[in-house]
């Protein structure tokens, strides 16, 4: 273990396509999945990732990195969450969320799904249809039907804030 | 953040359901409703997100029939996670009981929150008539904030073992003494205790070996019922970053609050057991109308401060010990000129701060 010899372990990280990374074990087990391997005892050489592609794979390590720097403050981790995904494109943040969900990450789960989340909010059904490419394979008939059945969703000013 | 016009790509529809529930979960009700509109594969997928929120309206609650509809959505919904194994984290419930079904489906319901593994519970319970009404609740294990209001103060909540809860607020609810003993003794990983306006409390001991993790304290209550005999009891908890007590007498058991950063007490019987006070995190002191000190000499070393409010009908004698940093100061003496040394008495505290 890092205790007993005073330097820190490192862990190398195998994408689908056959990059390498080194990350601090430290920081690798942030991913629930990288973190049984190691109490396994399976972490001695590669750990292949097969789920995670090398570009997606080295924005999670600068993200695992970042976060693991920053000591216990929650404000200051939401902080570093929000600026490392302000400039990620849709794909990025689907492969994103994909990785977080393979690797049992549920910080940046969580962050990256805020953060779609975040896009949908307030916004017209055909506008997040057109935003994500999203084919509308309902019948006029069947929208209206679907529509009639919510009905009691739509109205109103229903919230779910709870503060 | 711009996103390209995706034309044939349409990732977000292909990613996994339960990857989609956690997006819907982060999104207000509306607009996660309206996601049954975008296509046949999204239909089904917001009802079964792992939040739930109903609030029952005037509208829901006009009728026997509305009533109705209204208790088997909520009803439907609750039975269809049980049923498909689903997980629901937040239920956020605003009912009004009206009768013995509405209670009596409410008292089926919260069993099953445990079963359905709920983290966060927001109850609200409103009755229309001034009839006492009782509503049991059994443990929840599963729960780590809880928040449960009322609005005529009727209903009995009985709380026990909550051994995840970390946060638990009540608003106007009524409590019996027992049971609040057994809940402030149950929940050894409380972070956040919220009370406001409760009835029924006598004695609230905050102590070393049942509340290490306790951050805030909150204690408030309407002046109607600032008569009632009841007494808090805060030994120097290692966490405690905040307390905030309306019109109750409060008693200090510890020298040292560690951690303690705000500290205000509004028309509060305050006893110190040391009148020396250490709060090496302290950054906003307030006492308001507060007494029982007025014949002690304070020792307050709080070198972090940046704040000290002070209003009364007496001069107190307070002292700090050293600094650092600009602080301020606001003052305000309500009477209490009558004390011959007054004059003294003041220039002595406005040289101690």
């Amino acid at each position: 273990m890092a205790a007993e010899t005073g330097t820190p372990t490192t862990l190398t990280l195998k994408s689908n396509d056959d990059e390498l990374f080194s990350v601090a074990e430290s920081a690798a087990i942030l991913s629930v999945t990288i973190r049984n391997m190691v109490e396994d005892g399976c972490a001695g050489g590669v750990i292949p990732l097969d789920n995670v592609d090398g570009k997606t794979l080295a924005s999670v390590i600068t993200y695992m990195n970042g976060i693991s720097a920053i000591p216990a403050d929650e404000e200051k981790k939401k902080s570093y969450r929000d600026k490392f995904l302000s400039d990620k494109d849709f794909e990025t943040l689907a492969d994103m969320v994909l990785a977080a969900n393979y690797l049992n990450m549920s910080c940046l789960m969580d962050a990256v799904s805020a953060k779609i989340a975040q896009v949908m909010e307030k916004k017209s059904v055909g506008w997040v249809r057109r935003k994500f490419g999203i084919e509308n394979d309902y019948t006029p008939e069947e929208e209206a039907a679907v529509k009639e059945e919510h009905k009691w969703t739509f109205e109103g000013v229903e919230t779910d804030d709870d503060n | 953040m711009e996103y390209p016009e995706i034309g044939d790509g349409d990732i977000i529809s292909k990613l996994p359901e339960h990857i989609l529930h956690r997006i819907l979960y982060f999104l207000p009700k509306r607009d996660a409703a309206k996601t049954c509109l975008l296509s046949k594969s999204w239909r089904q997928i917001w009802s079964t997100r792992p939040k739930l929120a109903f609030r029952q309206t005037s509208r829901d609650r006009a009728t026997d029939k509305a009533k109705h509809v209204f208790l088997t959505r909520v009803d439907n919904a609750l039975q269809a996670h049980l049923d498909h194994n689903l997980h629901l984290e937040k239920l956020r419930l605003v009912i009004t009981l009206l009768d013995s079904n509405s209670i009596s489906l409410l008292e089926k319901w919260i069993p099953l929150l445990d079963a359905i593994g709920v983290r966060e519970l927001y109850l609200s319970i409103h009755s229309e008539r001034k009839k006492v009404r009782y509503v049991r609740l059994p443990p929840l294990l599963s729960l780590h904030k809880c928040k449960l209001s009322d609005q005529e103060c009727l209903s009995n909540i009985p709380l026990i073992n909550y051994t995840s809860l970390e946060v638990i607020r009540l608003n106007g609810v009524s409590v019996q003494k027992e049971i609040f003993d057994r809940i402030i003794l149950s929940c050894p990983k409380i972070r956040t205790i919220w009370l406001k306006d409760c009835k029924g409390l006598k004695k609230i001991k905050l102590v070393k070996e049942n509340h290490k993790y306790l951050e805030h304290f909150t204690f408030t209550s309407n002046v109607l019922y600032a008569l009632e005999q009841f007494t808090i009891e805060i030994d120097d908890l290692e966490n405690l970053e905040t307390i905030s007590v309306l019109a109750r007498m409060t008693r200090f058991r510890g020298n040292k609050y560690d951690n303690l950063k705000s500290l205000s007490l509004k028309f509060v019987s305050i006893l110190f057991d040391n009148p020396s006070l250490k709060f090496p995190s302290l950054e906003s002191l307030s006492l308001k109308n507060s007494y029982g000190f007025a014949r002690i000499h304070l020792e307050i070393d709080a070198p972090k401060i940046r704040f000290f409010y002070y209003r009364g009908d007496f001069i107190p004698s307070i002292s700090f010990t050293e600094t650092y940093g600009h602080w301020k100061s606001k003052i305000y003496i309500v009477g209490g000129f009558d004390d011959a040394l007054w004059l003294v008495k003041l220039s002595q505290l406005l040289e101690a701060i």
